[in-house]
């Protein structure tokens, strides 16, 4: 049976607007997630910049808290006061984050010892006097051996590669059952992504860690996931096993996502993108669907109301109306 | 192939350090043809981005060409004062920066930027034509002509992407050079980047060198495609070729390194280890430490960048065209 650890349900996040004349302004980065995680599974979150998936991030690692909505890790609301009062600290232990910059997220004026051993400190997890020994362990863990010889260097003296390890091996130092990954691998170069991806996969078969995969790379979305949740203009619109997700794209947006992408096993491709545009702004989303504006197949009411999720089997949701009579529209 | 356009002969640059010289760019030729798509890639700091600026004279202070020719136009590019160096580039072979989202300078109207390239190569210009033919240009790569007047801030990066390639081709190039020019960028945007590029090579026939390290792309764009390690050129064939059948174990890596979005999902690795660092460069085969394949020659002698079959593609390895 599988386990619920977290449940984001009718999130919605709105930044109002600081700027004078501008007031009563918002930015709806996030409007109506809702979207679980299983304990031991990989869910990625793919889309463009822009698209809400960093927010979804941070409103989960207690960040930003939502304008409405509520999260559940769990079972249990994250955003009560009681819960603020008593298990924020073990919350913080259990969820955390790996962030998309591995030259920017590491202090470059300390040393790898100090960097890492501060998870072991805040969160109290062993007596001072084996920390090294603890840290050792952890850097081993993620293949950066011989270890010692990592802990006496700053950030600048180690590649990039290097840098997200360590990254990781912070995240992972405190054993948390969740792990939040911001596009881990997208500013490493090709030849070190696929072991960055290939050591998140270990720590979950190993662990059963369970982890937000955020990506805008939809190769590594289904090399990595378990289940693909597409988010466009800080809503999700499609929701579904990896394999189906891909194999059988149903909201147009995957569809778009989906051509764009690079197929070198096709070779060269005639055919055009079917849509061009940016995403919208978030201020002022366009009514309706918030994909009609670049929609190839956008009718008359695409643009009245915004679409609900269309259930098309247990685990995949899709939110277009095409598909509102339970059917799969000819295109698709 | 084509006529040759430019020709780069035995190429090595790089850049004078305390240390002492670091050649990023070694002992590279290559023929560029009229009209040709040409892919070239690699790792960070394999040496991809000096090569483009070797290209164009456009090293920094203390970057040198050491030896070596680049042929275009019955001159040598590498021995060019720079007063004469400045008639080429730009007008002849142009350039779309890496990061050209920060290109852009955020105080200055994209026309003004437009118009300050075109002013500099032909003085006498009237201000009304050079208008009329930065509008021209940014109607080649959809952007509605009053966007003229916006700042870059106004843009978005897709935008900004397009108005750089507008302005390399200001001048009606021969050649442009791409650094990475979709990065940056989102699929989708990076998707309608490259095929404007596409259409507009089509229509205006310059020649393009497209430089990155995202290789599922290269090879679906180009017509051949360079693998460059270490400062060298390791593989140089059709691209469809070495997609089907890498010669060099280094591209076969590269090619290991992005997972499929159809067909079954293998179980990839990409490369283990990291480059060389250019002072304790391995005395054989550069890749030989990272090499699934190296045996006891590799380790002492330097395999050359020859043909090894009828087809013409060139590989630097002492197993091409064998069974590995």
């Amino acid at each position: 049976m599988t386990e619920t650890l977290l449940q984001l349900k009718d999130v919605s996040l709105h930044f109002p607007i600081k700027a004078i004349g501008r007031s009563g302004e918002k930015v709806r980065a996030m409007d109506d997630v809702n979207l679980t995680i299983n304990k031991g599974e990989i869910v990625a979150l793919v889309g463009e910049s822009g698209s809400g998936k960093t927010t979804t991030a941070r409103v989960v690692a207690r960040i930003h808290s939502p304008t409405s909505g509520k999260i559940y890790f769990q079972g249990e609301d994250i955003y009560t006061s009681e819960y603020k009062k008593n298990k924020v600290d073990w919350y913080r232990k259990q969820v955390q984050m790996i962030f998309q910059d591995p030259f920017g997220s590491l202090n470059p004026t300390h040393k790898i010892r100090s960097i890492l051993s501060r998870p072991f400190i805040i969160h109290k997890i062993c007596p001072k006097s084996i920390i090294e020994e603890k840290m050792v362990e952890v850097l081993t863990e993620v293949g950066l051996e011989p270890a010692e010889q990592f802990l006496d260097k700053f950030p600048h003296e180690l590649s990039g590669g290097q840098l997200q390890r360590i990254n990781i091996a912070r995240a992972i130092s405190v054993e948390p059952v969740l792990l939040l990954a911001d596009e881990p691998t997208s500013m490493l170069d090709v030849s070190i992504r696929m072991t960055i991806m290939n050591m998140i996969k270990n720590f979950r078969d190993k662990d059963q860690i369970s982890y937000l995969y955020i990506t805008h790379n939809l190769a590594g979305a289904r090399y990595i996931a378990d289940r693909i949740a597409v988010m466009y203009a800080g809503m999700l619109v499609e929701v579904g096993p990896t394999d189906e997700v891909i194999q059988k794209a149903r909201h147009p947006y995957t569809k778009l996502l989906r051509s764009a992408a690079p197929q070198p096993e096709k070779g060269f491709r005639e055919e055009k993108l079917g849509s061009t545009g940016d995403i919208p702004s978030l201020i002022k989303p366009p009514n309706g669907c918030r994909f009609h504006p670049r929609c190839p197949y956008s009718k008359p009411e695409c643009s009245q109301a915004i679409p609900k999720m269309y259930q098309l089997n247990d685990n995949h949701r899709v939110r277009c109306i095409l598909y509102k009579d339970g059917k799969i529209p000819d295109f698709a | 192939m084509s006529e040759t356009i430019l020709e780069i002969d035995k190429l090595t640059s790089g850049y004078q350090v305390k240390q002492g010289r670091v050649e990023a760019v070694k002992d590279v030729s290559f023929k560029l043809g009229s009209g040709e798509f040409l892919g070239i890639a690699g790792e960070s700091g394999c040496g991809k981005s000096t090569l483009a600026y070797s290209i164009l004279g456009l090293l920094e202070d203390n970057g040198r060409i050491f030896s070596g020719s680049i042929n275009y136009g019955g001159q040598d590019l590498s021995v060019l004062s720079e007063r004469a160096l400045k008639k080429v580039r730009w007008s002849k072979i142009s350039m779309v920066f890496q990061s050209a989202m920060n290109a852009l300078n955020p105080v200055i109207t994209i026309k003004e930027q437009l118009l300050d390239a075109m002013f500099a190569h032909k003085p006498g210009l009237k201000e009304k034509e050079a208008v009329a033919r930065a509008k021209e240009l940014l109607d080649l790569v959809n952007i509605t002509p009053d966007r003229l007047y916006d700042y870059p801030h106004q843009l978005s990066g897709g935008m900004k992407q397009r108005i750089m390639i507008a302005m390399a081709m200001v001048l009606q190039p021969d050649i442009i050079i791409m650094d990475e020019p979709t990065t940056a960028l989102d699929v989708v945007v990076q998707r309608n980047i490259i095929e404007k590029i596409g259409d507009l090579q089509e229509k205006f026939g310059f020649s393009i060198i497209f430089i990155t390290h995202d290789l599922s792309l290269l090879v679906e764009i180009s017509d051949r495609l360079a693998i460059m390690y270490a400062g060298r050129l390791v593989e140089l064939g059709n691209a469809e070729e070495i997609y089907k059948n890498p010669a060099h174990p280094y591209t076969e890596g590269l090619m290991a390194s992005f997972p499929p979005l159809v067909g079954e999902i293998k179980e990839v690795g990409g490369i283990p280890g990291k480059p060389p660092d250019f002072f304790k460069l391995p005395v054989g085969c550069k890749f030989e430490p990272r090499c699934p394949y190296a045996f006891e020659r590799c380790k002492k002698e330097n395999p050359v960048f020859e043909s090894y079959d009828s087809t013409g593609r060139l590989a630097r390895c002492f197993l091409a065209g064998e069974e590995r």
